[in-house]
């Protein structure tokens, strides 16, 4: 009875089960922490088992869907607002990603929160209901009230476990992001205004209708958003903030999911509702990608701070995805689709892997590092799979989603896409610089000799729970490395549709 | 003389209340009621007694559908709706009083009479389309305000804060009762069906206009809007803890209620000009509201300016001036009282007394009552605006009626003065959970049990309750209670 | 046996996994047999490959095995490619890597991570034949990042120590420029022709014409040479190769000698016929390559390191070899190629023994004297000296003439190059042997201790010799009666996609060859001799020699300063730009004015609205007062 109602409500019961759980792990007292830890864990296992289960299984329709679910939620002064989630290629393996990332996000900071660890991990569990929400709604009121509903969660995961800046750095991010998308919703309201529904066909069929400085400003209204989300360069500021000042469970959902949902947004909404300004827009946002590649990573070179490296990393990893989308080729967009897995996995293991070490030197600063290899062969080793996994080392998974970005960003249809692709290959080899830079400083070498230097505290090497978290990563690093076409044949037609409608023409596929 | 069943009908929700003001004093009359628990009590059950009492007979009569009138007097849906609105926070109101007045130790039985009056008055100041009784009204409403701010005697603020409101309402009823004159000579009339018939025939004279503006001042006196609010900090801080929630609530409630009908049955004649102004008078409200709350370090001063930030939401709601944007508005007031009942409330729910209760002493109490730390902490993102909560399906009614209408302009003001909002309501559940108590004194606080008030503790936690059901159900209450009373009343209006 | 092809390069994989999972626990003897297995099978196999591919049409074999890639118009197929250069090249692979596999046993048997070594040595190998064998750019671009990968894990071999790590970084970093080139060319060659595998290229190549000006296919190729610039040490991306030196000898014979960096001349021999397009490119390859194969001789002449003199030698040959493809003679280059991997392996090896019998000491100054005390290693580093200087019959003659042929007739200019080039490497060489085996022991305390190193790493260099002699018959050159062979073996793969492409005309007259095949000769000859004669009485005659000319002596000996002219004017700035934008860019202008400025200027005006709270009433009757008329004046107006 019970599978007969997952069945027919599978994704409400994927979206929504860990928020209830989360909810009954809530009252637990503190006493009662590792047990609410040990059931947080259990919950996100169940909900990425029940998702990877049913959802690989179904059968995609014509349209893509593989699975949907849909009725009218209410009517607010004459607008009807629809309960409809959906799961087809553009979000399938995201959905899969955020389900995954979540339980061994719990296992792996098992121990790195001390105080109030149950309430931590019932908002990380809140926090996945927000983001798998996000992925899967449909309708845009409703995907803009999951959107906004992922900043709670996220704001006291900083504002509570955070470091010293954890205040600031909350407010910043929650600032930032509010400052995006109130201004979405204004653009929004008007759409929706006109359209009479939320839907986001017959908002585009609206669109068209709409004069073409209109339509750019909408446009440009969506893009702020979802552009301080990813975070694209200049408004990526609030992140080296929050991913220094959260803790490690946080960073790795942040890098991990949440940043993905604005690239998301731009394939999902931005793009097919406003073609035309999308294809005005797609050089600019080229740019403001090439940018964000070179600047994050010539920034990540010169810190001294091994998780704000990382952060700015992902600044310019992101950037790869959005120029991929910008790209407005297949070719550039299936990049941009793996590169968001490949990101999420990848950055993510590294946040966790920073965060292992902060558990045992509590200290993050490089220079008090240097010869760590030689107290944790193991720890190092898995360190250096991931980071050539992020460098984009070839039958790794970042080799095969930057090459089909900048492949497609060379044969894009806008003037400068033959220059931006080369200049965009130069991130390749920051990436290169930045990364191994910091192992050579913290990995290699002699081990630090100071008293206090965060080698000295280093005594054991990864326990079996570590290598535990960190075994599915590298497999799949691998794995999506060997053959990409497992996660890119899922988005192939529904992304080549998508650019037909955005062109006005059918794409090369 | 005899009254018809539907009269009486109209009559009795506001003579129930009445009826328990009347009793109370009664009780009051024995001199040791401050040392007599069972005294006390009965004040306070006589009091609740009195206004479920209207609720129910109101709910009851909402059910039924009849919008019965006695006279001058028309229970109409509206009407209902503010009776009903009223009563509700005029119940949370004495709830939490029982454990403020208790934790100040100033329990006196006027102090309920006080509030059931002018629980009286408001009813009826929604329920009117007649100036002079519409002024009456506003006294009744307004003069036991003037007494429950200064009610607590021993608090030196609590004095300065009642003259205050006194003089400034003062003069505000005048310039009301004034513009009311104005109005009459004008057009011969009190009521305003006629006065919109006559205004709506040919050149609307100057007279009428000038009557128009000045009674206008009236209500946005009421509705504490820039500038005329500067009453607003001082009066809250002043009052009571539950009063000044009640104020800031029902009081501008039954403003804006009234206002409404005024305006869109007596004044549609000069509503172009009425609209430009009301834009000005938001936007002036909505910044200066939201700006001056950044800089305060009293809780109560915050929520005050906030409570004028929110007048200003509230008007942009008149400026879009459409059935959907009215029905928005109720919408919003109801937010609103759940959201600010529960922000008011949780003062008492900690125990928090005196004059000036600063975001400090809120410090980690979050964790000492997790309960209501969330509950509070609901209601401060609903008053940000922050979905799922209520509050934010208030801005968005109010913004896309105001959108459609034209006024993207201001909806962009709107939601620029809610991202700054979000900055000085996040700083409630910052303190709560967020801040370690720093200093001596602080953490010395921080070691004492939490003060248990139960009662105020669980309006706080149905006020977090609320908020998140309204959030999550917007429609049912939107489409059932708003829209219907909306509707249903302006149609009774040729 | 093409199906089992795929185990050429998949089992050194397996074993690489097999030393790095199992490894430290099942101990060395368990990797010695799992390590010489993993490479010694796929050499039979790459034996039984060549077979098969003579015997295939065209000699050309395909193996498509499944769709790595697909997206859009780009499919990307997981394929290996049997043709007469990629089996010859993964016979060299596999067979000198056998070799240097049974000589690290040896050598490297005291070393505390003795499986951690195999497993990278096995990974390089899997990595160097998916490079060789793939069948489509991406693909070939796997093995040619892979292998900068385990150059960069084997050069920092010894991580504790700050030398090896910071040298492997720098291995990785420079490789990583030429990877962008070749990105780059990929992409370009993508934008052109709509695929990467290498066949289709040159199908769709075949029918165009030279390109007459700087085109997309000039771009193109351009890229791909920068590519092959990384990784085989050119000017200007030499400079890591010597610092390689850093890690375990056999290390740098295998990978900075024999193979790796042979990798850009073979991309180059793979796309030939795109090049032969090209005529641009194939200038600017000749001339970089000469002026490598000149400049780092030139460098050679004053190292006191024994490796590094080696380092920079193979620098200057890989120059030649590019010199030789820059004349359109891809036989000739590839040719070297081969001589080179069998002499230059040899050289490493012999001087890893010599090292390993001087406890390991490098520094020529030090050595001396060592003829009687290893025999073996003596006689073996003799006949690869006389190869690379090219003396008459022996392998490297044959290459290198070839070469210096071909350039001859590409410009005259080169031709010079290539012979002072080839002057100062028999100079430096014989410099190399005298100090190492003639003379007075110049550390006697090492020289006592020294002795022949064990039948495992002498046996690879006898192997080593006979194959560093015969080499050359593969080019015997037609003036000697020869049929220069190795053109004609690789002619199918060279010309492949464009059956009309004439072979390279048969320059000049057998007396021109004659002629300049004698000058080179006696060139070489006297540099040699002089160089020994000098040298065989110890380093006296260079301190001699440098207290003279100091300046000259020390700008040789410092190479040029290259490596802190790099530092000064490229990595130092880019550092400081990175510091820039983080403190000025990032932290002032975007955080500062962007988010804080506005976010202060809010709460100055909540302090300003504030202010206007006064507390007394006559101010707020005021305030109602000015409402009152703006109300008015709005209505009445």
């Amino acid at each position: 009875m019970i599978t007969a109602w997952i069945n027919s409500h599978l994704l409400s019961f994927i979206v929504f089960a860990p928020l209830l759980w989360g909810l009954a792990l809530l009252p637990m007292s503190e006493r009662q922490a590792p047990l609410a830890k040990l059931l947080g864990l259990l919950g996100g296992i169940g909900v990425f088992v029940v998702a990877a289960v049913q959802l690989l299984h179904l059968p995609a329709d014509p349209l893509g869907r593989i699975c949907a679910e849909r009725f009218p939620w209410f009517t607010a002064v004459g607008i009807p607002v629809d309960y409809h989630l959906a799961v087809d290629g553009l979000n399938l393996w995201l959905v899969l990603l955020t389900t995954f990332l979540v339980p061994l996000t719990l296992l792996g900071t098992w121990n790195s929160i001390e105080k109030r660890a149950g309430t931590a991990f019932a908002l990380f569990l809140m926090l996945e209901t927000g983001m798998l929400g996000a992925l899967v709604a449909q309708d845009l009121l409703l995907f803009y009230l999951f959107w906004e509903a992922m900043l709670l969660p996220m704001y006291f995961l900083i504002g509570v476990w955070g470091g010293d800046e954890r205040k600031y750095a909350a407010t910043k991010f929650v600032l930032f992001t509010l400052s995006g998308s109130l201004l979405w919703l204004v653009a929004l309201l008007y759409l929706a205004g006109h359209a009479g529904s939320f839907a986001p066909g017959i908002m585009a069929q609206t669109v068209a209708s709409l004069p073409f400085s209109t339509q750019s400003t909408l446009f440009l209204a969506f893009a702020l958003a979802f552009a301080i989300k990813v975070p694209l360069f200049p408004l990526h500021t609030w992140l080296p903030d929050a991913h220094t000042q959260v803790p490690t469970g946080g960073s790795v959902i942040l890098a991990g999911v949440l940043l993905k949902l604005g690239s998301y947004g731009f394939l999902r909404f931005a793009l097919p509702m406003f073609p035309g300004a999308a294809v005005h827009f797609a050089q600019l946002l080229a740019v403001l990608s090439v940018a964000a590649i070179i600047y994050g990573a010539l920034v990540a070179m010169v810190q001294t701070d091994i998780k704000k490296l990382v952060a700015y990393s992902s600044v310019s990893h992101m950037g790869f995805i959005m120029l991929g989308i910008a790209s407005m080729t297949v070719l550039g967009t299936q990049g941009a689709m793996l590169q968001m897995l490949n990101h999420g996995i990848s950055t993510g293991a590294l946040f966790l892997l920073v965060g292992m070490l902060y558990d045992r030197a509590h200290t993050r600063r490089i220079a008090d590092f240097g010869g760590v290899a030689l107290k944790m062969p193991v720890f190092t080793a898995f360190f250096l799979i991931v980071t050539l996994s992020s460098i984009g080392l070839p039958l790794t998974n970042g080799f095969a989603g930057e090459f089909l970005i900048l492949n497609g960003t060379y044969t894009s249809s806008f003037a400068w896409g033959r220059a931006l692709a080369c200049v965009a290959t130069l991130g390749v080899l920051l990436s290169a610089v930045y990364m191994l830079w910091m192992v050579k400083r913290v990995f290699w070498g002699p081990a630090n000799a100071a008293e206090d230097s965060g080698t000295a505290h280093l005594h054991d090497d990864l326990n079996v729970r570590e290598i535990l978290v960190l075994l599915p990563i590298v497999g799949l690093i691998f794995w999506m490395g060997i053959h990409p076409q497992t996660f890119l044949a899922q988005s192939e037609s529904q992304v080549g549709q998508m650019l037909t409608q955005v062109l006005g023409r059918e794409v090369k596929r | 003389m005899s009254l018809s069943p539907s009269e009486l009908s109209a009559i009795l929700p506001l003579l129930i209340p009445a009826l328990g003001a009347c009793l109370l004093p009664i009780a009051c009359l024995d001199s040791d009621q401050a040392s007599v628990k069972w005294i006390r009590a009965s004040m306070f059950l006589i009091a609740l007694v009195a206004l479920t009492g209207s609720f129910f007979y109101l709910t009851r009569l909402w059910a039924t559908g009849a919008q019965p009138s006695f006279g001058a007097l028309r229970m109409d849906r509206l009407a209902q709706f503010g009776g009903i609105f009223v009563l509700v926070a005029a119940s949370l109101a004495v709830l939490q009083l029982w454990d403020h007045l208790h934790q100040e130790g100033w329990v006196k039985g006027e102090t309920l009479a006080l509030l059931l009056f002018s629980v009286v008055g408001m009813m009826l100041f929604t329920a009117t389309g007649n100036l002079l009784v519409l002024f009456l009204a506003l006294e009744l409403l307004s003069l036991p305000l003037y007494a429950l701010t200064a009610t607590v005697r021993l608090r030196e603020k609590a004095m300065e804060g009642g003259m205050k409101y006194f003089i400034t309402g003062a003069v505000a009823s005048a310039i009301f009762l004034m513009g009311s004159v104005l109005l009459y000579g004008a057009t011969g009339s009190l009521d305003i069906a006629v006065i919109g018939a006559r205004l709506a025939q040919g050149a609307v004279d100057p007279i009428a206009l000038a009557g128009a503006a000045l009674l206008l001042l009236g209500f946005l006196f009421k509705m504490s809007v820039v500038p005329f609010h500067q009453w607003t900090p001082d009066v809250y801080e002043a009052a009571p803890h539950p009063i000044a929630g009640f104020m800031s609530v029902a009081t501008k409630g039954v403003a804006v209620l009234a206002l409404m009908r005024v305006m869109a049955v007596g004044l549609p004649a000069v509503g172009i000009r009425m609209r430009g102004a009301l834009a000005v008078l938001a936007v002036l409200s909505l910044v200066l509201g939201n700006l001056a709350a950044l800089a305060q370090t009293s809780l109560k001063r915050m929520l005050a300016y906030s409570s004028i930030s929110h007048a200003g939401y509230l008007l942009l709601g008149l400026v879009a001036a459409t059935p959907g944007a009215y029905a928005g508005m109720l919408f919003y007031l109801l937010a609103y009282l759940a959201m600010n009942m529960g922000a008011f409330g949780v003062l008492s729910a900690f125990g928090l007394v005196g004059d000036k209760v600063t975001f400090d002493q809120l410090k980690g109490l979050g964790w000492k009552r997790p309960g209501l730390g969330i509950a509070v902490s609901l209601c401060m993102f609903s008053l940000a605006g922050l979905p799922p909560m209520a509050g934010f399906y208030g801005k968005y009614m109010i913004f896309k009626e105001l959108i459609l209408q034209g006024h993207v302009g201001l909806a962009v003001v709107g939601v620029l003065a809610s991202l700054v909002s979000v900055y000085y309501y996040l700083a409630v559940p910052v303190a709560l959970f967020m801040d370690k108590p720093s200093g001596h004194e602080q953490r010395e606080a921080a070691e004492r049990p939490a003060v248990l008030a139960p009662l105020a503790g669980a309006t706080v936690l149905v006020c977090g309750f609320l908020v998140l059901a309204l959030g999550l159900m917007p429609g049912t209450i939107m489409e059932g209670f708003a829209r219907k009373a909306v509707q249903e009343t302006f149609q009774l209006y040729p | 046996m093409l199906k089992v092809a795929w185990l050429i390069p998949i089992l050194p994989l397996l074993g690489a996994a097999f030393h790095g999972l199992l490894g430290r626990r099942l101990g060395k003897a368990a990797v010695t047999v799992v390590a010489l297995g993993c490479t010694l099978v796929p050499l039979i196999l790459a034996g039984f490959a060549l077979r098969a591919v003579q015997a295939a049409p065209g000699r050309r074999i395909d193996l498509p095995y499944f769709e790595w890639m697909a997206a859009g118009s780009l499919h990307v197929p997981f394929g290996l490619v049997l043709d007469s250069l990629s089996s010859v090249m993964a016979l060299v692979v596999t067979g000198i890597g056998t070799l240097i596999h049974l000589y690290s046993v040896g050598y490297m048997w005291e070393e505390e991570g003795y499986a951690r070594y195999f497993c990278y040595l096995n990974l390089f190998v899997f990595f160097m034949l998916t490079l060789v064998l793939g069948s489509s750019l991406p693909l070939l671009f796997v093995g040619w990042e892979g292998v900068g990968l385990c150059s960069y894990l084997l050069i920092g071999y010894y991580f504790d120590t700050e030398l090896a790590s910071a040298a492997g970084l720098k291995a990785f970093l420079y490789n990583r420029v030429g990877d962008l080139g070749m990105t780059m060319g990929m992409m370009a060659l993508f934008a052109a022709f709509g695929t990467l595998t290498v066949g289709d290229i040159l199908t769709q190549a075949g029918r165009l014409s030279p390109e007459a000006g700087f085109g997309v296919l000039t771009f193109a190729t351009l890229m791909m040479f920068v590519g092959a610039t990384g990784k085989s040490a050119q000017i200007p991306l030499y400079l890591w190769l010597p610092d390689a030196m850093a890690g375990p000898t056999p290390v740098s014979a295998l990978i900075h000698a024999a193979t790796m960096v042979t990798a850009g001349i073979y991309l180059i021999c793979r796309l030939a016929p795109l090049f032969l397009l090209t005529p641009i490119t194939l200038t600017t390859v000749a001339w970089v390559g000469g002026a490598t194969a000149l400049f780092a001789a030139c460098i050679g002449l004053f190292q006191r390191d024994i490796k590094k003199v080696l380092a920079y030698s193979t620098v200057s040959q890989l120059g030649y070899m590019f010199l030789g493809l820059g004349s359109a003679g891809f036989a000739a280059g590839f040719l070297h190629l081969f001589t080179h991997a069998w002499f230059k392996a040899l050289l490493f090896l012999g001087a890893g023994s010599v090292i390993h019998a001087m406890h390991h000491e490098q520094d020529l100054f030090r050595m001396g004297g060592l003829r009687a005390k290893l025999p073996v290693t003596f006689w073996t580093m003799v006949i690869a000296t006389l190869c690379i200087m090219g003396f008459p019959g022996t392998s490297g003659f044959f290459s290198k003439d070839e070469i210096l042929f071909l350039a001859w007739h590409k410009s005259p200019g080169l031709y010079a190059m290539g012979l002072v080039g080839a002057a100062c490497t028999a100079f430096y060489m014989w410099r190399l042997m005298a100090l190492a085996f003639w003379g007075e022991p110049r550390d006697a305390h090492a020289f006592g201790h020294a002795e022949e190193s064990p039948a495992t790493m002498t046996a690879p260099l006898a192997i080593l010799a006979a194959g560093a002699l015969l080499a050359g018959l593969l080019g015997l050159p037609r003036i000697w009666g020869g049929s220069f062979a190795i053109e004609g073996w690789l002619e199918p793969a060279l010309t492949y996609g464009r059956p009309f492409l004439a072979p390279v005309a048969e320059h000049g007259g057998a007396g021109l060859a004659w002629g300049l095949m004698a000058l080179s000769t006696a060139v070489a000859l006297a540099a040699g001799i002089i160089g020994f004669r000098i040298y065989r009485r110890g380093p006296a005659a260079e301190e001699l020699f440098a207290g003279r000319f100091p300046a000259f002596y020390r700008t040789l000996a410092g190479k040029f300063y290259v490596d802190e002219a790099v530092e000064a004017c490229i990595l130092g700035p880019v550092r400081w730009l990175g510091n820039c934008l983080w403190k000025a860019f990032d932290v002032i202008l975007i955080d500062g004015i962007g988010v804080n400025l506005p976010g202060a200027l809010t709460r100055a005006g909540g302090d300003l609205a504030a202010l206007a709270q006064t507390g007394r009433v006559r101010n707020y009757a005021l305030s109602m007062a000015i409402g009152a008329v703006l109300l008015l004046w709005f209505f009445l107006r």
